[in-house]
């Protein structure tokens, strides 16, 4: 299966963080949840992706080609979402159409127009008007109208309430309908990566920790639950992470099937996404 | 780039109430109270600096809604992005030059206290003087943002409007100055050269300062 | 055709799928040839992801229940009675072992069990 985005060695520097070789690939066809606390380095990724930050080495190939070389090429097929609503919010929804079209080759009036409708968002109105979902919701149209390939998304659902985002990733799964699109979303919201991520990055100060298919992670991933004495006996080479909490060790282990046939007494539970992120932030590794 | 020239315009297009009056109110004034002097003082100084007010609508547009964060995902490149808004610009300029042209042309035949190519020379000296005054801001708000080149404004206002007034205090009768048409051609040949020197290096600046600040 | 799957359950989606798939094809809701939506339509309705979807269709066809034709979609295939039997086997055998649990850690004995199973398995209804 061909890659949509590949990132090969990537690294940035600064004075006091670095983006240290950075390597992962959203297949075609795929959601990528991009994960990691905050200034982990995901908005970094993002930015050096699109070229506002310039990369100090590695590659980027996005549909198969150098993302500099094809710069302009490659941003007509890419819809990008952020956090915040950057149009200028004295403009309607109708204006921001007038000069997008000019700036898309592909941009598609009707598609445009069938989400506005969809999205229920007043076309005449200043986006100043609108509610912080509805500015998402029009961040979206905007990004889905010039029949892009590739979706961005920055953090594009904090700050919306459930019933928001549940529909945001009805849009998500709808756009990955077709086998050549690919999604790279990063979120903090790791409950909606659990629903329809295929794959879950992982990035932790600046360096890749993980980049594996989220059932593994949500099915083969748990935690062993047990005393002192038992943790002592627990085979070095299956702990991931341990932390050891105030009654009781909790060890991170990437089989909790085979986890349940070794060590027969101990509790072993699912684990989450979020809880696989504490292990690796927070715990121990031997 | 099409596009980014009607976003800047749309923009401009939202503030027309305030452009119009902030037009119409010296241009009554200055007429009422100086008449065919009026319209040459609109020509080569009110204008100009009115016109200087489209950079700073653009660009506090964009830093107010942080419009360069979004605009880095859209099929433009830097260059692209300064030059548009360096014909935004220009476009205005024009627009008020054609204002100025035709007021002071207006004013030669109402008025006729100067001569018609007193009037040619200050619209023509004031479109000169604003695209002067875009080809400084514009670097200075990339280079160093909105409130220096507020201050570049001022400053650049006080030492015309002090040159203006120095002169008239002098002696000096501007008005009996004539030139010849060897000499217009020369004058004329010698500012479009510096103008267009001045945007080339305008350009080329603004384009480094947008690139230093987005990488 | 319905599909409920739970988030909460501790079965993976791919098996919650696959399980109502089997037993709709198994009870005759589903039909030899029937066409089953894409895997990403599935996913686009259940509110999953595409790759649980994809595994869950996988493990279907790697069991014999579908087939999946490369641009046409996927089907619900000729029944075959050894994997139908081994299927029901399985299920018996989650239900045993719940009974066997249940034995266990209440102290009923053994004997007691095999009495009731075999109890059960004459009995006519």
């Amino acid at each position: 299966m061909d890659n949509i985005l590949e990132i090969e060695n990537l690294t940035k520097k600064y004075p006091d963080f670095a983006l240290d070789t950075l390597s992962f690939s959203v297949p075609q066809g795929a959601i990528m949840g991009l994960i990691g606390e905050n200034g982990a380095g995901k908005t970094t990724t993002i930015n050096l992706i699109l070229n506002e930050l310039k990369k100090d080495g590695g590659r980027i190939r996005i549909f198969g080609k150098d993302h500099l070389e094809h710069e302009r090429a490659i941003k007509e097929k890419i819809g990008v979402v952020f956090d915040d609503c950057h149009f200028p919010e004295l403009f309607s929804a109708n204006e921001m159409e007038l000069f997008m079209k000019d700036i898309y080759a592909t941009w598609q009036s009707k598609t445009y127009r069938d989400y506005l409708k969809r999205f229920g968002l007043p076309q005449d109105k200043p986006i100043q008007a609108y509610s912080k979902g509805m500015k998402v919701k029009l961040s979206f149209a905007v990004a889905l109208s010039h029949q892009p390939q590739l979706l961005l998304l920055d953090e594009a659902t904090s700050g919306l309430d459930p019933v928001m985002r549940d529909e945001i990733l009805g849009i998500l799964l709808e756009f990955v309908q077709d086998e050549k699109h690919g999604v790279l979303f990063s979120s903090h919201i790791t409950d909606d990566l659990e629903k329809i991520a295929d794959y879950i990055t992982f990035i932790h100060k600046g360096k890749l920790l993980f980049s594996k298919t989220k059932d593994e992670l949500i099915y083969y991933y748990g935690v062993i639950k047990c005393g002192a004495e038992m943790f002592s006996r627990i085979d070095e080479a299956d702990i991931i992470a341990h932390r050891k909490q105030d009654y009781e060790w909790q060890v991170l282990v990437a089989d909790k099937e085979e986890a349940r046939r070794k060590y027969k007494k101990c509790l072993i539970d699912s684990v989450t996404i979020s809880e696989i992120m504490l292990f690796h932030v927070k715990g121990e590794k031997k | 780039m099409n596009g980014l020239v009607k976003k800047d315009l749309i923009i401009l297009e939202k503030q027309k109430l305030t452009a119009i009056a902030g037009l119409l109110i010296p241009v009554i004034i200055f007429l009422v109270l100086w008449q065919g002097t009026g319209a040459l003082l609109l020509g080569a100084l009110a204008l100009p600096f009115l016109t200087a007010f489209t950079p700073f609508t653009l660009r506090a547009s964009d830093e107010q809604w942080k419009w360069d964060k979004y605009a880095i995902s859209l099929p433009v490149s830097k260059k692209q992005i300064v030059a548009s808004r360096f014909l935004s610009c220009c476009l205005i300029s024009a627009v008020y030059f054609l204002f100025s042209l035709v007021l002071n042309i207006g004013a030669y035949f109402w008025f006729q206290d100067h001569s018609i190519s007193i009037h040619l020379a200050s619209a023509f000296i004031g479109f000169g003087v604003s695209l002067f005054f875009v080809f400084l801001l514009l670097p200075t708000s990339y280079a160093r943002g909105l409130l220096a080149s507020v201050w570049v404004l001022v400053i650049l206002t006080l030492i015309y409007c002090g040159a203006i007034v120095f002169i008239s205090r002098t002696s000096f009768d501007i008005f009996s100055l004539s030139p010849t048409p060897t000499q217009i051609v020369l004058l004329i040949g010698i500012s479009v050269a510096l103008l267009l020197g001045f945007f080339i290096m305008s350009y080329m600046v603004s384009v480094a300062m947008y690139r230093k600040n987005h990488s | 055709m319905e599909i409920i799957i739970s988030n909460k359950s501790s079965k993976p989606i791919y098996e919650q799928i696959t399980s109502q798939i089997k037993a709709m094809i198994m009870n005759g809701e589903l039909q030899t040839g029937d066409m089953l939506p894409s895997m990403r339509a599935l996913a686009k309705s259940l509110h999953i992801s595409v790759i649980t979807a994809q595994r869950a269709y996988e493990d279907l066809q790697r069991d014999g229940f579908i087939e999946t034709v490369t641009g046409r979609g996927s089907f619900v295939a000729a029944q075959n009675r050894d994997f139908i039997q081994e299927e029901q086997q399985k299920k018996a055998e989650e239900h045993l072992q719940e009974a066997a649990e249940i034995g266990r850690t209440n102290g009923i004995a053994l004997e007691k069990l095999i009495e009731l199973l075999t109890l059960f398995y004459l009995q006519e209804d």
